[in-house]
């Protein structure tokens, strides 16, 4: 309402503007018309020839300011003042009409043809005054339209720069208006898209390309990535005709993510589809008075179908699923209820089911195309699922057997522990009840001997010497036992054992043996092991106090030990030039109680090497003798190497 | 020499094995002591005797204990414990007498202030020295307390 009455007003205030401009202009000719004839009159006879000279100029003037209507009443106004009013003695005179006419005529003409000329120019002024009015009423519309328009918009210059952009535009980027100021359209875009983007605007700007439509991505302020649609256009501007690159944006995000989504389920469904294997049957839903489903009608197969159930095509199709398979609804798995529910309540599921009616587990896909209807599609997953249930029998025998194993070893190593304890326990404890009984015998047979010397003979004195030094040795035997079994006994960890010590402590021991024999015992620089100081000190002591008993007659025992270090262990040899062992007795001499020699020759009990052995290897080592007959013997063991061995050579 | 014969030393023989009850009888027998030797059999009566429980109401406390460790009911041990922390009787010398080289007995015994630790020898001639040497120890080179009566 109020725009029109202002509408209005403006064309009346128009209105009134050319009327008095139209008095003004024909005032304007009579006037100066009047003044040129006043001139005229006040000019002397001899100047009469000037009258068409001033005339003329004057209706010419009043044409060009007023146009053809005031040239015409100036033309008019002046014929009148000439001939009539200012020149009624030309008319009294001879003078030719036919000059005087003929001069009227070429005035009148003349004037009339300016007049045309001049309302033809002033025509034209006002055409183009009007256009120009159209134009900057556009222009107005256009900055309302741009301003206020549902989709964004922007304008750059050719450098790319925003010249302005519109209230949606910085809604859609989330950026203000004087931050764009200082930015380009190429700092919306993603960094990985930054390259083609700026082909594109480069195209543009430099007017190779003068309008395109692309979709885009734009980062938002917010670092949310938005999908937009863009419309480029160069366009002249009217004002200072410079071309400018005018752009619409649309925030095409949701059309986006919708029209994903579509191709998403496009493509799911069109592999589905796709997938010859598949087995695929679309079906309508029957239900009773309540809208339960009861039933299902078969309508299409595909050739998969076939294949999968062994059932043609002919013989289903329009068939009812009781009919074809009649205990549909006495199976585990209720499928008129899963397809039913489906079917009306729309949506899809899967799953994974043995079809009993052709004995085949089938992978199950099932959506409703339209209410009332659903289509299954389903693959024969038997094979793979025979092959998982052998996998899983296979894994499942496989993880008892283990179990039964594992207890079987427990249960061994229980046992183990237990009968070794019960070895050592008894070893122990026979070897102390042992010693009783023996040295009752020992004693009280000595006892006899002394008390009733002079009732024994010496037969008898003979047996008494023999019972003895059974006994005495079964008492050898007895401690040898003993000290084996102790190996066993782990009461303490391992400690850092300096052999070089041990080996004195060894020579001291061995110390009247050693200087009855005369033997020369040398060794390497020997280490610090882990292990048992006494343990360890047994070793040496058997395999020295060894090699000085079964050393050759009239030959000067001489020992060597060696020590070697290895990756992981120290290899330790102790070298003697005594007898030597035959090679078939290498494995002999390391059981227990064997001996290779008559006692009367070589006493011992036949435990040490034994002995021996088992320390080496309670020491996580080995041990084993390499020999000659009468030339020597070498007993090779290792020793594991310790981790502080060197801290500890060091000191 | 003349001490021994001048005194009667009470000594307390702690031992269940009757070999070794005569073994040890004859070899002070032999060796010439003048005392008298009470033997009881195990841990229990040990302790009574010490203690002049019934029947030992009447027994003299001993000059010397000789305490097997392997006894029944009660063994060496345990008695050898009790008399140690036995006001009246810890000043009593005893010896460990026994079968048992076993280091564990070795050092348990004289962390429980046994006096001496004997392993019983197997050879009777070897026996009989050290049984000599016990008398010749404890009952000449010594002095022990004088006793109150």
């Amino acid at each position: 309402m109020g725009k029109k009455s202002k509408q209005n007003f403006k064309e009346c205030k128009s209105c009134v503007e050319f009327r008095r401009g139209a008095v003004w202009r024909y005032g304007f000719a009579v006037v100066i018309t009047a003044l040129a004839a006043l001139l005229r009159w006040s000019l002397p006879e001899v100047l009469s020839e000037t009258t068409f000279l001033i005339f003329y100029p004057v209706v010419v003037a009043a044409a060009m300011f007023g146009g053809m209507g005031p040239g015409l009443v100036a033309t008019f106004v002046s014929i009148l003042f000439y001939e009539i009013i200012f020149d009624p003695l030309a008319l009294r005179m001879d003078v030719d009409n036919t000059v005087i006419w003929a001069r009227l005529l070429i005035f009148a003409s003349g004037g009339v043809g300016i007049s045309v000329l001049a309302h033809l120019q002033r025509l034209a002024q006002k055409h183009e005054r009007q256009r120009a009015d159209e134009v900057l009423q556009n222009e107005r519309q256009y900055r309302i339209l741009f301003e206020n328009a549902a989709v964004g918009m922007l304008q750059l210059d050719p450098e790319g720069r925003f010249i302005r952009v519109n209230d949606r535009y910085c809604e859609i980027t989330g950026y203000s208006r004087e931050e764009l100021k200082t930015m380009t359209p190429l700092d919306l875009s993603p960094p990985e898209n930054l390259a083609r983007d700026r082909e594109y605007l480069m195209l543009f700007l430099t007017g190779r390309q003068s309008k395109y439509e692309i979709e885009k991505q734009y980062v938002r302020k917010n670092g949310q990535v938005i999908w937009v649609h863009v419309t480029a256009g160069n366009i002249r501007d009217v004002s200072d005709k410079n071309i400018r690159t005018t752009i619409i944006i649309q925030d095409i995000t949701e059309r986006k993510r919708a029209e994903e989504a579509l191709r998403e389920s496009e493509r799911r469904y069109s592999a589905l589809f796709a997938n010859k294997i598949n087995g695929i049957v679309h079906c309508r839903m029957i239900m009773d008075e309540q809208g339960k489903p009861v039933d299902y009608e078969i309508l299409q197969v595909n050739n998969a179908y076939e294949l999968i159930t062994g059932i043609r095509k002919e013989d289903i199709r329009g068939r009812r699923a009781k009919e074809v398979f009649p205990e549909i609804d006495k199976l585990a798995f209720d499928y008129i209820g899963t397809y039913g529910q489906i079917a009306l309540e729309g949506g899809e599921k899967q799953f994974v089911e043995f079809f009993a009616p052709i004995g085949r587990w089938l992978s199950i896909f099932v959506y409703s195309p339209k209410p009332g209807e659903f289509t299954v599609i389903f693959a024969d997953v038997t094979a793979q699922r025979q092959a998982q249930d052998e996998l899983r029998t296979l894994k499942d025998q496989l993880e008892q057997r283990v179990k039964e194993r594992t207890a079987e070893l427990e249960q061994s190593i229980v046992e183990l522990e237990r009968s070794n304890a019960d070895l050592q326990q008894f070893a122990y404890v026979s070897s102390h009840d042992l010693q009783e009984p023996l040295r009752m015998v020992a004693s009280f047979v000595q006892l006899l001997e002394m008390q009733y010397s002079d009732k024994i003979d010496e037969q008898g004195k003979e047996y008494i010497k023999f019972a003895v030094e059974g006994v005495k040795r079964m008492q050898s035997l007895i401690k040898g036992l003993l000290a084996y079994s102790r190996i066993q006994t782990r009461s303490k960890a391992f400690e850092p054992v300096d052999l070089e010590k041990i080996l004195q402590i060894v020579k001291e021991n061995l110390k009247l043996h050693i200087e009855e024999t005369g033997a020369e015992i040398v060794h390497d620089p020997l280490p610090v092991v882990m292990g048992y100081d006494t343990q360890l000190i047994q070793v040496f002591q058997n395999l020295i106090d060894n090699a000085l008993k079964f050393r050759r007659a009239n030959v000067t025992p001489k020992i060597f030990i060696s020590a070697e270090k290895k990756e992981r262990d120290w290899l330790f040899c102790v070298h003697d030039n005594g007898i030597g062992i035959a090679p078939e007795f290498f494995d002999r001499i390391f059981a227990i109680f064997q001996r290779l020699h008559a006692r009367g020759k070589y006493p011992g009990s036949g435990i040490g090497l034994s002995i021996v052995k088992r320390i080496i290897e309670r020491h996580g080592g080995t041990i084993c003798v390499d020999s000659h007959p009468d030339k020597g013997t070498s007993f090779f063991f290792t020793i594991a190497r310790s981790e502080t061995e060197g801290s500890a050579e060091v000191a | 020499m003349s001490n021994i014969h001048s005194n009667r030393f009470e000594i307390l023989l702690v031992e269940d094995n009757p070999g070794d009850v005569l073994l040890l009888k004859t070899c002070f027998q032999r060796s010439g002591l003048r005392g008298n030797i009470h033997v009881v059999e195990d841990g229990f009566e040990a302790l009574a005797f010490l203690r002049r429980e019934d029947p030992y109401a009447d027994m003299l406390l001993p000059d010397l204990i000789l305490l097997d460790l392997n006894l029944p009911r009660k063994n060496g041990r345990e008695v050898l414990e009790e008399v140690k922390n036995d006001d009246e009787l810890k000043r009593i010398p005893v010896v460990i007498l026994t079968s048992s080289e076993a280091e564990d007995d070795v050092v348990l015994t004289y962390r429980l202030h046994t006096n001496c630790y004997i392993v019983k020898p197997v050879d009777f001639k070897v026996f009989q020295d050290t049984m000599d040497i016990i008398v010749s120890f404890w009952f000449s080179t010594v002095r022990l307390p004088k006793k109150a009566n």
